[in-house]
């Protein structure tokens, strides 16, 4: 698995996509911590996360879109699913090296509280929770581009799925809205990921929050796996 | 049958289901696992507050309030489907139903269901999207949504978050004993003030008038209010008033710009060294003037056990066409007057009777004096204010909690609510132009242009291996 893992991480810095992906979200979040925070001089990093949020739907599936479907496309496919290694030590190395990159990026923009550091006082733990609570929401996404990648064949399909997909979960508190039948709309509402997201932007630790992330994610790394079972026996 | 049996033996039937019944397994050992931990987390408060001033947290007064509650209460959230939910109080609220099995917390969608609101709906109710409805099946108590939270008048930015204080008063009075009755005098052409008289209704305080000529003032009420009387009391009246507060009760009473000379009751005032000034006092600083008038203004409220909620919660008080009021002294025959509102210093008073004759501030508006007894050891309290429009339908819902805390305090100080707010507001960054210019190039364009020409260069690279 770790073989896997370094593979797939070595894998975005020696391709272009890594480093767009990186520029590109440090250009953004850059954007969004210097016109919500150092122009106002305000500490808060709330209004930054929030805005973050919804950009992280188009550049997670830039993530994932190629982390199956390139062994696809290279047919290389046959040969990872007859190394010694288990289908499920595939599906964790290369969701954990999209979610590495996911943190190595969250990880460089800890300059931005860095630098507030140095002009003000900002509440350290605040922060962190949003970090957490950031990483795991962009960790349950990138399960759901690792599942799609692995039920497509094209990049680009796996990409435009993935984008829907998301998009779909982005919506699903305002579909629970509309919804009149209540345990219906209950149960929409708990797989809403932005309402647990929200309990970290509240200022809130929450065990089951916490739970909640990884049991979504770990849910579509297991449907992954039966998903590339199921073209063994297929 | 040849074709069943086919269909079930297949490889791809036997593995198809087995691999669905995994799934459904895993799922179903998931969704267990967090009811598990969502019941536990809710139930034992599972969660960290990383708030700077633990805004979740609720204070000691509020837990034994809480739990003292025996009745059922229903706590219920008025929240339309398409507004955006109030993730803050949503929590605090969760954190009380913790407190106490008695408290079922519910969501009522006004635009769906607008019936269920409609029985809350009095003359003195506000409720918006986001109000919360406290109801025990006998009393109900509303709190508005925009008294959730303070903001500041200089940037109008959100910088307190109140729901605690709010919603632990609401409680205290859903459940206060409804043993407590105030009364109004009557007979000497009193002003009525109809909505005072239903806030104190609704905060479970039994209101009567009362004739003093003809009834006196009986010690069966715990207080009796006075508003702009318009003829002076009798001596006896004075005689039945003085017994009735050296048995430990008190009084409020209201004086307006228009009330006339009233020599036996100002006189008792007098005695107790409170002199209600005949003049209306203008306000000067223009940041605290309201509708154009110097006359109706913001005044500072001072600290005092009535007050320190207030203060705290930076509620603002309003009044309009007020008397100064002269304390003699500030302790002294074992009478102690203590200031309540006061008009600031660049505030003037006109008299009534003499033009030329202006009074400086700061002026004193509501003062309240603490008489003790020697031979009995009880203790009054006498509440004098220069305005009753203070009370009036159009000032009371800026003046009820003032109001409310005043009264609950003179007939049983226990049930005053202090709970201080908490700040919201993030700390600012001390950063100066100069500084924010060069993280601005560092940020939008050094970093992530640094990246992408690396990205290029191992493209390049790469490109002629």
């Amino acid at each position: 698995m770790t073989a896997i893992f370094k593979r797939e991480l070595k894998s975005y810095f020696t391709s272009s996509i890594g480093y767009i992906y990186l520029g590109i979200t440090l250009l953004i979040s850059g954007w969004f911590f210097v016109a919500n925070n150092l122009y106002y001089a305000i500490s808060d990093m709330s209004y930054f996360f929030a805005n973050l949020t919804f950009i992280f739907i188009f550049l997670v599936p830039m993530l994932t879109m190629r982390l199956f479907t390139e062994e696809v496309k290279n047919k290389t496919d046959q040969l990872l699913l007859t190394s010694p290694v288990t289908v499920t030590q595939i599906v964790i190395g290369k969701y954990f090296s999209a979610s590495a990159l996911f943190g190595l990026t969250l990880f460089i923009t800890m300059a931005y509280p860095a630098v507030m550091f140095l002009y003000g006082d900002p509440l350290i733990y605040s922060i962190l929770g949003h970090y957490l609570g950031f990483f795991l929401l962009g960790s349950s996404l990138i399960a759901i581009g690792v599942f799609v990648s692995a039920s497509t064949e094209s990049q680009i399909t796996a990409a435009i799925i993935s984008f829907v997909v998301m998009l779909f979960i982005w919506l699903t508190d305002w579909i629970a809205s509309t919804i009149t039948n209540e345990i219906f709309k209950k149960v929409i509402e708990w797989l809403s990921v932005l309402k647990r997201y929200q309990e970290f932007t509240t200022g809130i630790l929450s065990l089951s929050s916490v739970v909640y992330f990884i049991s979504f994610a770990s849910v579509f790394i297991f449907l992954t796996v039966q998903t590339i079972e199921k073209k063994r026996w297929s | 049958m040849k074709g069943l049996k086919k269909f079930f033996t297949d490889k791809r039937f036997i593995y198809g289901s087995g691999s669905v019944a995994t799934f459904a397994g895993f799922v179903a050992v998931v969704i267990l696992l967090n009811l598990i931990v969502g019941t536990l987390s809710d139930k034992f408060t599972l969660k960290i507050d990383l708030t700077e001033n633990k805004i979740f947290e609720l204070s000691e007064q509020t837990i034994e309030i809480a739990k003292s509650i025996d009745k059922p209460v229903d706590i219920i959230v008025v929240q339309s489907a398409t507004s955006q939910e109030d993730t803050q109080t949503r929590e605090l609220l969760t954190r009380y139903v913790n407190l106490n099995k008695n408290f079922r917390l519910s969501t009522v969608d006004p635009v769906k269901n607008p019936m269920s609101v409609q029985k809350y709906n009095t003359l003195n109710s506000n409720i918006t999207n986001g109000s919360i409805i406290l109801d025990n099946g006998e009393k109900f108590r509303i709190v508005p949504s925009s008294e959730l939270r303070s903001y500041s008048s200089y940037t109008g930015q959100n910088d307190q978050f109140q729901a605690e204080y709010k919603i632990t008063s609401a409680l205290l009075s859903l459940s206060k004993a409804s043993d407590m009755a105030v009364a109004f005098t009557q007979g000497h052409g009193e002003a009525t003030l109809n909505a005072a008289e239903q806030a104190l209704k609704d905060d479970n305080i039994a209101v009567e008038k009362v004739h003093t000529l003809s009834e006196g003032f009986s010690d069966e009420y715990n207080m009796f209010i006075i508003v702009s009387p318009k003829t002076d009391f009798t001596p006896e009246e004075i005689d039945y008033l003085d017994n009735y507060l050296r048995s430990g009760k008190s009084i409020q009473i209201y004086f307006d710009v228009d009330t006339p000379h009233l020599p036996k009751l100002e006189g008792y005032l007098y005695d107790n060294g409170i002199v209600v000034e005949r003049n209306a006092v203008y306000e000067g600083d223009t940041t605290r003037v309201l509708s154009n008038t110097p006359y109706c203004f913001v005044p500072d409220v001072k600290p005092h056990s009535i007050t320190n909620a207030i203060v705290s919660n930076k509620i603002n008080v309003v009044t309009y066409l007020s008397r100064s009021i002269k304390p003699l002294w500030e302790e002294k025959n074992l009478v102690k007057i203590e200031p309540l509102l006061t008009s600031t210093a660049k505030s003037v008073a006109f008299s009534a009777e003499n033009p030329n004759d202006v009074a400086q501030g700061p002026l004193n508006l509501a003062v309240v004096a603490t008489k003790t007894y020697e031979n009995s050891k009880e203790t009054s309290k006498i509440f004098v204010m220069g305005s009753s429009l203070f009370l009036s339908e159009q000032f009371l819902p800026m003046n009820e909690d003032f109001f409310l805390s005043s009264v609950n305090w003179q007939i049983d100080n226990t049930n005053v609510v202090n709970i201080r707010p908490k700040s919201v507001l993030s700390s600012r960054l001390d950063i100066k132009q100069q500084d924010y210019d060069i993280w601005r190039l560092v940020f939008i364009i050094f970093i992530p242009v640094l990246v992408l020409v690396w990205g290029l260069v191992t493209w390049i690279r790469r490109r002629h291996l």
